[in-house]
């Protein structure tokens, strides 16, 4: 699966609580994503399992609105995203970036006087 | 008049104005709905309940339900080829919007040429302007394609051969045309409706795409376009 951005931050978001329910709109704020890219993302990872979806429980006509869908994480999706996470906050951190070489002697015998 | 003018103003704007806002949030439950219909057709059901309860829970006005679904609308068909497994592919957008750009300027700016070659074509013999065959497209998708007619009428009505034995002559505006390739012109018309990109392979006639999808699998991954590197590097085969 291709790691953007925006897939981590929705990531981030339910890890901070895997065992709580959440719907669309509500990882959309939370992530700082707008509502629209969000569901994309969220069907690349239902399609890979990394996250479950199922109806809220909830009778429409007592609450007089419609039932959400609520996603969370699947127990691998889990562990998968706490890799994913890890792996960028790694990848990015200062210490693992190359050094860069030093810079060259301007012409080959000045090695020593610069 | 001052009298209909200030009617105008303090009656019928604000009725309207009324109107409108009271269309909003309708609206945006059609787009929803909309956007909803370009998914597949088994979770089409599930996105339509599941976006419809989001609307309702977005806590903006109705204006920002109607964002809120406007977004969706525009996210659809990523979310559907999320949906489908495809690698989503961020480079395909900015191809599409330049296909959409410059398709639109193209036929913006030769129309005034478009027009000409469509009147000659039709006043040399009186038959339809354009041609439209169906060819392969993308994932052997068939489509029309359009393109300025260059053989007698009654030629062009039954499918020929390409090239050979029994392949109609063209009709004079029809041999000018085909020198110039001002006959290929139409397919920006095919590149607007999507069927069609500005580059890429050349649209593959019906009878040599059934041989291709074993052979050449990959011909058919992309969208036909106008021209290619085939077509750009060897012109006279094309």
């Amino acid at each position: 699966m291709r790691m953007t951005l925006q897939t981590l931050a929705v990531l981030r978001v339910l890890l901070n609580d895997p065992l709580g329910e959440h719907y669309g709109l509500e990882i959309a704020k939370a992530a700082g994503l707008p509502s629209g890219s969000l569901y994309p993302i969220l069907a690349t990872l239902e399609r890979a399992g990394w996250v479950g979806s199922a109806w809220e429980e909830l009778d429409e006509h007592e609450a007089g609105r419609r039932r959400r869908r609520y996603y969370r994480l699947t127990p691998e999706g889990a562990v998968s995203a706490e890799e994913a996470l890890a792996d960028t906050v790694r990848r990015l951190s200062p210490k693992h970036t190359p050094a860069r070489p030093s810079t060259p002697p301007l012409l080959p015998g000045w090695a020593g006087t610069r | 008049m001052t009298v209909l003018l200030f009617i105008l103003t303090v009656v019928v704007v604000p009725m309207l104005v009324t109107e409108f806002t009271a269309w909003l949030p309708w609206f945006a439950d059609c787009m929803v709905r909309a956007a909803a219909r370009t998914l597949p057709p088994d979770v089409r059901e599930r996105y339509t309940d599941e976006w419809l309860a989001e609307l309702d829970a977005e806590p903006g006005g109705d204006l920002s339900k109607l964002f809120f679904a406007a977004r969706v609308c525009l996210r659809a068909r990523a979310t559907g080829s999320a949906i489908r497994g495809g690698v989503p592919r961020p480079g395909m957008a900015v191809k599409r919007t330049f296909d959409l750009a410059a398709a639109a300027s193209a036929l913006f700016l030769l129309a005034p040429l478009l027009v000409f070659v469509a009147l000659a074509v039709r006043i040399e013999d009186g038959g339809p302007v354009f041609s439209r065959m169906v060819m392969v497209g993308k994932d052997g998708r068939p489509f029309r394609m359009y393109r300025f007619r260059t053989v007698p009428a009654q030629a062009a009505s039954r499918p020929w051969p390409i090239t050979g034995h029994g392949c109609p002559r063209p009709t004079r505006t029809g041999a000018w045309l085909r020198r110039s390739y001002l006959d290929e012109l139409p397919q920006l018309i095919n590149v607007l409706r999507g069927e069609m990109s500005l580059v890429g392979p050349r649209p593959a006639i019906p009878w040599q795409a059934a041989r291709l999808t074993d052979a050449m699998p990959r011909r058919l991954a992309m969208k036909p376009g106008l021209t290619g590197e085939l077509a750009a590097s060897r012109r006279q085969d094309c």
